[in-house]
């Protein structure tokens, strides 16, 4: 491409790009490896409506660790995938050619970027939103199968790179166990195995939480939870017996690895120094787990966090209660910064003696509102952080689907017409006038609007957007004697997570 | 994600606390050193500089009222605004003692002085008031909101009341109907409950209800039983109640003095100019 053509290339409307650079649409699509083999018109009349978009040099197209749920063909250009982790987190750079696909991990599993990928080159990238790919996949059996057996492919090498017990391993090693390994989805609440089951699988985490617990007297206690990258399972295939010494049950939808028994076996006895690390850790966590089994408070605590759903979220509102003077101050703060109705309520779950999971949106990592919206209202920007569009239409939907009651219906209504000094003094003191007024829906109204599902209701849903429009958070910021906090939860609860 | 508060990283509590041992020392340092080598004239400016200084601080105090009337500004964390108030408010104390140089002359100066007093202890009565009962509160399960909503609703005790009556005999609902009915009806005054411990309630529930129990039928002492958990229930309800009261007094003398302190320190500063 020379100079010239590039600088038209980079004015140019994304379609008129698309037909002035070599070939038509359907040269160009029968370039592409994923799409061989299928009929090229039904292809293209699947994809005709997916985006084009271009890129300059040094441009990112998709960025490590950012939620965004497209797979993307790079149709002109090169590109570069960029990895992190493994071994003294080296970095390794991988070159994306012309008819690549990429982005497939985050689209099938919802889950955030795994890789930076920037252009090397004036780039013209499809991006297939992930419904549009499960249209394909069903459609499309050969691409289905490409797709996932690549998904299958740098998954492994992405994520068992960044798992600290298989840092030192040679190539060679990585290779066998990406031979053996498997990939398994959990559904929330699934048993991943039992107590008392035979134990048949080694299992590492790619993405999710589990808790592991165990029965221990009359109740079950919770020893403890592990994150990505952590594994659990090795323990009862090291001893003789092989029984499972405790349940293992995933928090939220969990992708794990799995190796079998045998496998994993076979390959610990070809590493011996592997073998004697497990057997250390195993025996790390045996002390853990009776510690927390005999330690009821700090049992109760994890398991109390686990239940209102707080370990898993990107973040989430902590009220200290032994310095909460219950002024309200949090609350009428975020209904005066949020048009008069509060995102926040000051009652949730108590953890312990003093620390309460206050009500509010806990921007989940697999968000069962945003799968429940029937519009596609609900989305998550790169960060995570969950909020509506504007075209919600107040169906309710998410608030029904809500598991922690985060979510409020609101009635829109255009505020009454105030005086010169309520004007005034509302300048003073917020800032801004509002013409629009946020009411709360009652309990009868609300299960009327349910009826009537999808009509446009003049409502619409509000949640906790952690003062998006604002550079502080309300409810913190005018807490009086900082009780009100905002916590990333696996950091601030990492006390609870055995260390080994 | 963005704005995440990290905690438990550091201790900031020691701020101010710090900071007014530091200002106490040097500001008192200042005086006795003035005192000890300085001529009476520059000893003079020193306590006009501290007078000055302690008015300024006290209209600066004053302005905490309206902090917590803006809520979307960005002008400080509450936290702060809090701390500096409690912290600087008893530095105020300090300035203006070195400024009457520990003696108080006059009606007025004894009126500024007691006014001063009464708004650093009724502030120092908040801060304890305000670091115990909404705790004790919370221990408790209760919360300021669900309280008042509550005691918004009296009738609600009157009708479980009435629906345990309703299962006995026509002796009893007489007898419930001209004695303890009316107990369940009328909603008590906080004021009631205020001095009282839950020793004396507990003990005063009793009382009555063996009274009733003596005079009344001696079939259906089952509800009678029933009638005293719900009574006891509500004697809870409005126990808690009536702390969370206290509370809300509280604001009834720090306020009301701050504006006369104002108004007397107003005065104080006009007379001094015209003199």
């Amino acid at each position: 491409m020379d100079d010239s053509h590039k600088e038209l290339f980079s004015l140019m409307p994304v379609y008129e790009r698309m037909f002035n650079i070599d070939d038509s649409l359907k040269e160009l699509f029968s370039r592409i490896p994923l799409f061989k083999g299928e009929n090229q018109d039904r292809v293209i009349a699947h994809l005709m409506e997916c985006p084009i978009v271009t890129y300059a040099p040094g441009d990112y197209i998709l960025r490590n660790g950012e939620f965004d749920e497209n797979c993307c063909v790079l149709l002109v250009g090169r590109a570069k995938a960029h990895l992190t982790g493994g071994r003294d987190h080296l970095e390794e750079d991988k070159a994306i050619f012309e008819g690549d696909f990429f982005g497939e991990i985050a689209a099938l599993s919802g889950l955030p970027r795994t890789a930076d990928i920037r252009a090397d080159d004036y780039c013209a990238v499809m991006q297939i939103p992930k419904d549009k790919m499960f249209e394909v996949l069903d459609e499309f059996p050969i691409v289905r199968s490409r797709i996932e057996d690549t998904y299958r492919r740098r998954i492994l090498s992405n994520q068992l790179r960044k798992v600290a017990i298989f840092a030192d391993l040679s190539d060679g090693d990585m290779e066998t166990i990406k031979d053996k390994a498997t990939i398994e989805v959990f559904r929330k609440g699934e048993a991943i195995f039992k107590q008392g089951d035979v134990a048949d699988a080694f299992y590492l985490i790619l993405f999710g939480f589990v808790k592991v617990s165990m029965l221990k007297g009359r109740g079950v206690k919770t020893l403890a939870y592990l994150k990505g990258e952590q594994h659990f399972g090795e323990a009862a295939l090291l001893k003789n017996d092989g029984i499972r010494t405790a349940t293992v049950t995933a928090i939220n939808r969990t992708h794990l690895i799995k190796i079998s028994r045998e496998d994993f076996i076979a390959f610990l006895g070809s590493r011996k120094d592997l073998k004697a690390l497990f057997s250390e850790i195993s025996k790390k966590r045996e002390e853990i787990s009776q510690m927390m089994a005999g330690n009821l408070h700090l049992s109760d605590t994890l398991e109390a966090t686990i239940e209102a759903g707080i370990i898993h979220t990107k973040s989430t509102h902590m009220l200290d209660v032994t310095k909460c003077i219950q002024c309200g101050a949090c609350v009428e703060s975020c209904a005066k910064l949020h048009g008069g109705v509060s995102r926040l309520a000051r009652k949730g779950v108590r953890l312990n003696g003093f620390l309460m999971a206050v009500t509010s949106c806990r921007h989940c990592d697999d968000p069962a509102c945003m799968y429940e919206c029937p519009t596609g209202a609900i989305t998550r920007d790169p960060s995570g952080e969950v909020y509506q569009k504007s075209f919600c239409i107040g169906c309710g939907m998410c608030v029904k689907s809500c598991p922690y009651n985060s979510l409020t219906l609101v009635e829109v209504q255009p505020a009454k017409k105030a005086g010169l000094l309520s004007k005034l003094i509302s300048r003073i003191t917020s800032g801004r006038e509002s013409d629009w007024v946020e009411v709360p829906i009652s309990e009868a109204n609300y299960n009327m609007q349910l009826k009537g599902r999808l009509k446009n209701s003049g409502k619409k849903v509000v949640r906790c957007d952690m003062c998006d429009s604002y550079d502080f958070l309300g409810c913190v910021y005018n807490c009086p004697t900082g009780a009100m906090v905002m916590v990333n939860p696996a950091e601030y609860f990492s006390d609870l997570i055995p260390n080994e | 994600m963005k704005k995440i508060v990290e905690t438990g990283k550091g201790n900031l509590n020691a701020r101010w606390p710090l900071l007014f041992a530091l200002l106490m020392i040097l500001s008192f340092g200042i005086h006795v050193g003035m005192r000890l080598w300085a001529q009476e004239s520059t000893m003079e400016w020193t306590r006009l500089a501290y007078g000055a200084l302690a008015a300024v601080i006290m209209l600066l105090l004053a302005s905490f009222s309206l902090r917590k009337m803006v809520f979307t500004r960005r002008i400080g964390t509450m936290e702060g605004w809090r701390k500096s108030h409690l912290y600087l408010g008893l530095f105020c104390v300090a300035l203006v003692f070195m400024h009457t140089n520990f003696t108080v002359y006059g009606n007025f100066g004894i009126l500024m002085v007691l006014l001063l007093l009464l708004v650093i202890l009724s502030g120092l009565m908040g801060e304890l008031m305000f670091r115990t009962i909404p705790v004790w509160l919370s221990k408790q399960g209760t919360d300021a909101v669900e309280l008042d909503e509550k005691r918004k609703q009296p009738g609600e005790y009157l009708t479980m009341a009435d629906e345990i009556v309703e299962k006995a005999s026509e002796e009893f609902k007489n007898f419930y109907g001209v004695r303890i009915r009316r107990q369940f009806a009328s909603r008590p005054i906080p004021m009631k409950y205020m001095w009282l411990t839950e020793k004396d309630i507990i003990a005063r529930r009793k009382r009555q209800f063996s009274l009733w129990a003596s005079r009344g039928p001696s079939t259906d002492r089952l509800a009678l039983s029933h009638l005293e958990n719900l009574y006891a229930e509500r004697d809870k309800m409005e126990f808690k109640y009536a702390r969370l009261q206290v509370l809300r007094m509280w604001n009834n003398a720090h306020v009301p003095a701050t504006a006369a302190l104002l108004t007397a320190l107003l005065a104080h500063l006009w007379s001094i100019s015209y003199y």
